[in-house]
């Protein structure tokens, strides 16, 4: 039984229902499936729990950010970008998911291409897509 | 560019942002149409002219499909990992609880040299009601557990203080039955010694005239059972219608008071002389002590007359009060056992009275919600 003596002291849902990091980015892989699959609400689903289980799992909210972005709540997902940028602002996935949630908003764009751009050094797929957004950007 | 088609509506960019996919892996769709992304050329118009005309371009479509899956997704696993949150893993769990184990067990053993029994009755109690800093249970799982702990510890002791009980009244028993063991052995008292020395004359026949001794001597003794009781009953008023009969009348209500156990008196005392002699408990220490003197005539516990009378007295005394002992150790065991099974109610009505006050407050605020 979960108590309000534990939330206040900090504890998440996680730690008093002994959920483990490694179940925590099964759930995240496996929402991250649904989403891959185009099932948006499933993967919506998942991912406000894990989110709700422990707000301080920025993959969580990152891959949140992107379902809430292709369900066309930009409001939604920009909050659930700039939570998981403030959860972890060094993390490439992060920031591209944040820059491509900025996009959508003209008034961020500029952000989102100064984002972009220092993602470009980024390793991996991070830096490829982001070299194809500054290139769709004509930058 | 394609970036003119942005406007802000979140279809148009996710295209955009799926098409910058596709033109970063170089895939095209040539069967879809919609929409087109060229990198790096400028956005033209579709041609007028219908395909396969001559116009080279007509045969390939200029632009590229809008795909219709997700080219990029984030993948949790190269996110970066929590930093607090999760529940730790049983491995992780169990490596600072070893180690904490560890510890403790060494300053267990380290305190335990310097203060003894002491450290381990603490370290037992502190580990008793270690659910106390538990964070994971609320108060009344909390509560519920101590009156759990609370209630074994007690159960426990009123098993302990009932086996005390039973171990303390065996050994009572044992020593009751010891003294009077004694004492018949020791045949402190004249009336003692006679039964405890029928033994001896009843073993000591054996075959016919053994069987015909002793039954010649059972019927001696109810032979002078019978006349004791006889001269108890008549001694009295026959001794004082003598008393009346010789001239002496003023003697006759002493006579009448002292016939009967003088006359029985002087049966026992024949018997004995004879050889019959037969100690009833009716007699009692007056007429062991009325005979003392014919048992001093008599020369049969003439060794120990005196001062076995009052050990005999004395040892009486002393089993008797062994006896008002034992019973005084009952009444305060059994004083014992109820203090405890009242201790438990006590707390057990306590902690359900908090239990239930604390639900009642709850249930008040659930209501006042309402």
């Amino acid at each position: 039984m979960i108590t309000m003596q534990e939330l206040e002291s900090g504890k998440t849902l996680a730690e008093v229902q002994g959920m483990t990091e490694e179940l925590g980015r099964t759930l995240a892989r496996v929402a991250g499936e649904e989403l891959v699959a185009g099932r948006l609400e499933a993967a919506r689903e998942m991912l406000e729990g894990l989110a709700v289980t422990n707000p301080h799992d920025p993959a969580a909210w990152t891959m949140l950010a992107c379902v809430e972005r292709r369900r066309g709540k930009i409001l939604a997902a920009r909050v659930c970008a700039e939570t998981a940028y403030r959860l972890s602002p060094d993390d490439a996935q992060v920031r591209l998911v944040r820059a491509e949630v900025l996009l959508c908003t003209p008034d961020e764009r500029p952000r989102a291409a100064a984002e972009l751009a220092e993602l470009r050094s980024a390793p991996g797929e991070v830096a490829a897509r982001a070299q194809a957004l500054l290139t769709a950007l004509g930058e | 560019m394609a970036i003119a088609t942005i406007s802000g509506d979140t279809g148009s960019v996710h295209n955009l942002l799926e098409d910058a996919d596709l033109a970063r892996t170089g895939r095209s769709d040539t069967s879809r149409t919609g929409l087109a992304l060229v990198t790096g050329k400028p956005l033209r118009p579709a041609p007028q002219g219908a395909a396969g005309q001559g116009d080279p371009l007509a045969s390939a479509p200029f632009y590229r499909a809008m795909p219709t899956a997700i080219a990029f997704a984030p993948r949790p696993e190269a996110i970066a990992p929590a930093v607090r949150g999760y529940a730790l893993s049983v491995s992780a769990r169990s490596s600072p609880s070893s180690a904490a184990q560890a510890s403790g067990a060494t300053s267990k053993t380290a305190t335990s040299k310097s203060t003894g029994k002491t450290t381990v009755s603490t370290s037992s109690t502190a580990r008793e009601l270690a659910f106390l800093d538990d964070k994971h249970l609320s108060i009344e799982d909390k509560l519920f557990q101590f009156m759990v702990l609370m209630t074994k510890k007690n159960d426990q002791e009123l098993i302990n203080a009932m086996k005390e009980y039973e171990g303390k009244k065996t050994a009572a028993g044992k020593a009751s039955s010891g003294d009077k063991a004694s004492s018949g052995d020791k045949a402190s008292s004249p009336s003692q010694a006679k039964p405890a020395s029928q033994p001896k004359q009843e073993s000591s026949g054996g075959g016919l005239f053994g069987f015909l001794g002793d039954a010649l001597g059972g019927i001696g003794k109810t032979l002078i059972g019978g006349a004791e009781s006889l001269m108890k009953d008549l001694g009295g008023p026959l001794l004082a219608g003598a008393a009346t009969a010789v001239g002496l009348p003023f003697l006759a209500p002493v006579a009448l008071q002292m016939g009967g156990s003088l006359g029985a008196g002087i049966i026992g005392a024949v018997a004995s002389s004879v050889g019959l002699g037969q100690g009833s408990a009716s007699d009692g220490g007056s007429v062991s002590k009325g005979t003392s003197s014919a048992s001093k005539s008599t020369g049969l516990a003439s060794s120990k007359s005196g001062s076995s009378a009052k050990s005999s007295t004395s040892s009486a005394a002393k089993s008797s009060a062994s006896a008002t002992d034992a019973e005084f150790d009952e009444k305060l065991e059994m004083f014992k056992l109820q203090r405890l099974v009242e201790k438990q109610g006590a707390m057990f009505a306590a902690l359900t009275n908090a239990m239930k006050s604390m639900h009642d407050t709850k249930m008040t605020t659930v209501q006042n919600i309402r």
